[in-house]
């Protein structure tokens, strides 16, 4: 049997007083691609950042064991060097600061400190996954990127960072066709390359064409109301999710 | 009154209660000369007697205190565009009046390196350009001066048709500084870019007084300042843009981007912008503040420590500047040189 890599329980959250989650339960084993699924405001992106540590979102009840300590415990950069990631749905521009020397610095958070040499050679080659210009490892972090070029950065990262559990946030949403493929392949690597479980939180499924899908989860009003194999993926997509609002 | 020089003076003045009027500076009595001359000779440049008239961003007083102290102005002769690098030492007080011609159609590229092995002491670095048609001048200075140190550098610029002047400075270190930049844009289409960077902490200063002067058709001048002010730290940045009637189609752009990264920092901007001329575009943007929190838990989602988040801010505003920097041998040796500060 699969170790376990995060296993959430009972989880309440707020944002000042609005209650966002409600008892919210999600178990994800070690290699194990989940996928979030629901409408608009049924609490996806609040379970994306919970789990980062994000301030304004408070944990009202509930736990969450990651690597079987306790989650909740830890700073969000401190949760980061434990293994979690997140890609963020709108990446946020850093003025002044390369994505070269970022990179850089959050592997060695991570404790590989690599030369320039070795850094540059292996994301050249991560870059190569991605379609990637090498070019924008001199460019400043998300400024100016477009909205494909943002999420390509953020896949970039996560194959560097190679980290336990990634959470994709609408990784998918405002790209083409192509570039939807191609950030998958991304992913897809991330997969191959580290063995790593994946929480791909979404709203479209084309993301998933060419990933290997676990379990599906449908949240709504901050809860989870069902789950199932990769199927109900394509029942979403032929019946939308109405019927679970108000379920 | 003091007898100290009054510098860096804002053209019209505002509120004396401000603060932001002028800046006073106390000359030493004694002060050697050619610390800089010597360095561009030591660069490989040749070195000559001349002055030019030049009106600079700290003004006329200092310019008349110069003269007064027998300070003779050199000129720096440089044949090419393959990069100068002037790497002058303050060992004590000391004035320099360097002057430098760019002919037609030259391209120069000089870099300033500014350090100070003597503490509690004063250097003074006044650079006067003259830019003749359609000339690129890329002046690149690095100042990391000591913690006692007062670093007065002074530059005038003077640009004639299609002429280009192109300044990146990073001031990383240096107990007080003292900035003035002029560019008379006096040449049909000539242009002027500032681009700089500073950080200034433990009660460090940095008074800056910047001015465009357009007087030509279709100039174009753009000033960038970056920044990140801590423990003490402070600045004051004075931006003018001024039209001059005759300048129609000339566009002049101000930008200042500042981290203000605890409560103890002082930050002071005046952006200016004078206008005689109907058909011209002028703009002042700045974004000034602490750093976004949304910012600083990205960074942290990435492992990144919170502290470590800041000192990258803080390094950031270095690295805007340099990164404007167009010579790659300047870039690369100001990039070193401020990797571990």
């Amino acid at each position: 049997m699969s170790k376990e890599t995060l296993t959430i329980e009972k989880l309440c959250v707020r944002i000042g007083e609005k209650e966002i989650l409600k008892g919210l339960d999600l178990k994800v084993c070690e290699g194990e691609t989940h996928v979030i699924m629901g409408p608009n405001g049924a609490g996806k992106s609040t379970l994306g950042n919970t789990l980062m540590g994000k301030s304004e979102y408070e944990v009202t009840s509930g736990k969450i064991t990651f690597m079987g300590e306790d989650l909740l415990a830890m700073s969000t950069d401190e949760r980061a060097r434990k293994g979690l990631f997140m890609s963020f749905q709108n990446p946020v521009e850093v003025p002044g600061v390369r994505l070269s020397e970022f990179v850089r610095n959050t592997c060695e958070a991570m404790g590989e400190k690599m030369s320039l040499w070795n850094f540059k050679k292996a994301a050249g080659e991560q870059m190569k996954v991605l379609g990637m210009d090498k070019t924008y490892l001199d460019r400043e972090l998300n400024v100016g990127f477009s909205g494909g070029e943002k999420k390509k950065a953020e896949i970039f990262q996560l194959l560097m960072l190679k980290p336990k559990l990634a959470i994709l946030d609408e990784t998918d949403s405002g790209l083409d066709v192509d570039a939807v493929r191609t950030v998958s392949e991304g992913v897809k690597a991330y997969q191959e390359q580290t063995g790593g479980s994946l929480i791909i939180i979404t709203h479209s499924t084309r993301i998933l064409e060419s990933l290997k899908v676990d379990r599906v989860h449908v949240i709504a009003d901050g809860t989870i109301v069902c789950e199932g194999d990769s199927s109900l993926v394509d029942e979403i997509n032929e019946n939308g999710f109405e019927k679970y609002i108000g379920k | 009154m003091s007898g100290n020089l009054i510098i860096n003076s804002l053209v019209p003045p505002t509120w004396n209660r401000l603060k932001v009027n002028e800046y006073e500076l106390p000359l030493p009595g004694t002060l050697q000369q050619d610390t800089a001359a010597d360095a561009f000779k030591t660069a490989g440049a040749g070195t000559a007697e001349g002055s030019l008239h030049i009106q600079t961003g700290c003004g006329k007083e200092l310019s008349d205190a110069l003269k007064e102290k027998g300070i003779i102005p050199k000129q720096i002769l440089i044949k090419g565009p393959e990069l100068v690098t002037s790497k002058i030492d303050y060992s004590g007080d000391a004035a320099d009046v360097i002057c430098i011609k760019a002919e037609e159609g030259q391209t120069l590229n000089i870099l300033t390196d500014i350090t100070s092995s003597a503490d509690k002491a004063a250097g003074v670095l006044q650079i006067l350009i003259e830019a003749a048609k359609g000339s690129v001048v890329n002046l690149s200075q690095l100042v990391r001066a000591g913690r006692d140190f007062t670093f007065v550098n002074d530059i005038g610029v003077v640009l004639e048709d299609g002429a280009g002047f192109n300044l990146s400075q990073v001031f990383a270190e240096g107990g007080r500084i003292i900035s003035g930049y002029m560019a008379l844009l006096s040449g049909e289409g000539s242009s002027s870019n500032v681009h700089a960077g500073l950080v200034r902490k433990a009660s460090q200063f940095i008074d800056m007084n910047y001015v465009m002067r357009h007087t030509a058709p279709s100039t174009r001048s753009e000033t960038y300042v970056s920044g990140a002010l801590m423990e003490g730290g402070s600045k004051t940045f004075r931006g003018t843009i001024d039209f001059v009637k005759g300048c129609a189609g000339a566009e002049g752009a101000e930008n200042e981007n500042m981290l203000l990264l605890d409560d103890t920092v002082i930050n002071k901007t005046v952006p200016l912008i004078l206008c005689d001329e109907e058909n011209v575009a002028g703009s002042h943007g700045a974004s000034i503040g602490r750093p976004a929190e949304d910012m600083l838990y990205y960074m942290m989602s990435r492992g990144i420590t919170r502290e470590r988040a800041l000192k990258i801010l803080e390094k950031a505003s270095l690295d805007s500047a340099v990164s404007y920097i167009s010579d790659e041998k300047a870039r690369e040796y100001v990039s070193s040189a401020i990797e571990g500060i």
